[in-house]
């Protein structure tokens, strides 16, 4: 398979200024499944996480945060709730990589797996894995990775969105 | 279309095993890295497991992993990358452990490398591990060497190491 046909970049953000949120929008149809890769660092703890098509509700997810785990519903985001710092040092980048199946299609409800944690050098970084549901069969055409706070993404973090196509 | 992911290198050991598996001479020209593993060790065990670095540079590394099998799930946090688990000599013949790690920003020259891992210890007799790492290396310095050192043992024949480059348009 021909290394480029398979895996496009659809389009990556750096942000030039502070951001509570970033979003991707009008998401063609032409791919099988996207992932998203964010490099952010952020100014506070919270609990971010995804939203589609601009919908407020009903997300749900399971996360491992080793030894613990949780389950919860009914979310307003696929929530990441491993935290997005602080990040007290301004070379230190938490990586974010998600997986978004199906996105196109009008059949399935979307199914997300994300893989997060908030570095640190001078105690241990974090690391949650987790998957999470968003109950619509409607194709997503929109993305957005909320902060959970005012202003909490940093400049110079990066998000880039991919798209998939199986052969 | 341009190319966004490109495979950069590809280390296969031969018959006579290997001590390391090193990616030299990494090329700057793109976004990220995703490297990818299927590993099995002399070790006399059923796993085993290798020390990453970068660069050839031994200090500045944390981690937090955790392992899952059929019943439990552990936490481990250490001043190393381990790439856990491999398969070794003990486990199933024919059976090799993989693993997918994405590094991002690896040629600046102002962050902190951030990177994670998703992995696997393939047995065909016994349960397998899961395995789920978050790490950083604290130096800003261009990632132009992956360097993997087993724990215990050497990397058997058929071993392999696939390095790409992930590159945004």
């Amino acid at each position: 398979m021909p290394a480029g046909t398979t895996y496009t970049t659809i389009e990556s953000q750096t942000l030039a200024s502070t951001a509570s949120t970033v979003t991707f929008s009008s998401i063609p149809s032409t791919y099988t499944d996207l992932r998203l890769v964010c490099s952010f660092n952020s100014s506070a703890y919270a609990v971010g996480g995804l939203q589609f098509n601009g919908v407020t509700s009903g997300y749900s997810a399971t996360l491992v945060y080793a030894p613990s785990s949780t389950r919860v519903t009914g979310q307003g985001k696929i929530p990441f709730q491993q935290g997005y710092g602080p990040i007290t040092e301004a070379s230190a980048f938490q990586i974010c990589t998600v997986d978004i199946f199906s996105y196109k299609s009008t059949s399935v409800n979307k199914a997300v797996q994300w893989q997060t944690g908030n570095p640190t050098t001078t105690g241990y970084p974090g690391n949650e894995w987790g998957c999470g549901l968003f109950p619509s069969t409607a194709a997503i055409t929109s993305v957005t990775i909320d902060s959970g706070g005012t202003n909490i993404f940093q400049s110079g973090s990066t998000f880039s969105l991919y798209g998939i196509a199986a052969a | 279309m341009p190319n966004t992911f490109v495979k950069l290198a590809t280390v296969t050991v031969g018959s006579g095993g290997a001590s390391t598996i090193d990616l030299t001479s990494i090329p700057s020209g793109y976004t990220d890295l995703c490297l990818k593993l299927s590993t099995r060790t002399t070790r006399a065990a059923t796993e085993d497991g290798a020390i990453l670095t970068f660069n050839g540079v031994g200090a500045g590394y944390r981690e937090n992993r955790f392992w899952a099998d059929s019943s439990s799930v552990s936490a481990y946090t250490s001043t190393t990358i381990e790439a856990q688990y491999s398969n070794a000599a003990s486990s199933a013949a024919n059976n090799f452990a993989s693993l997918e790690m994405y590094i991002a920003n690896y040629a600046s020259t102002t962050q902190y490398k951030s990177l994670n891992y998703a992995s696997a210890y393939q047995n065909s007799t016994t349960p397998m591990y899961t395995v789920y790492l978050c790490g950083i290396w604290s130096n800003t310095a261009a990632i132009n060497q992956i360097t993997l050192d087993p724990v215990h043992g050497d990397f058997v024949q058929y071993s392999t190491a696939t390095l790409y480059g992930i590159k945004k348009h």
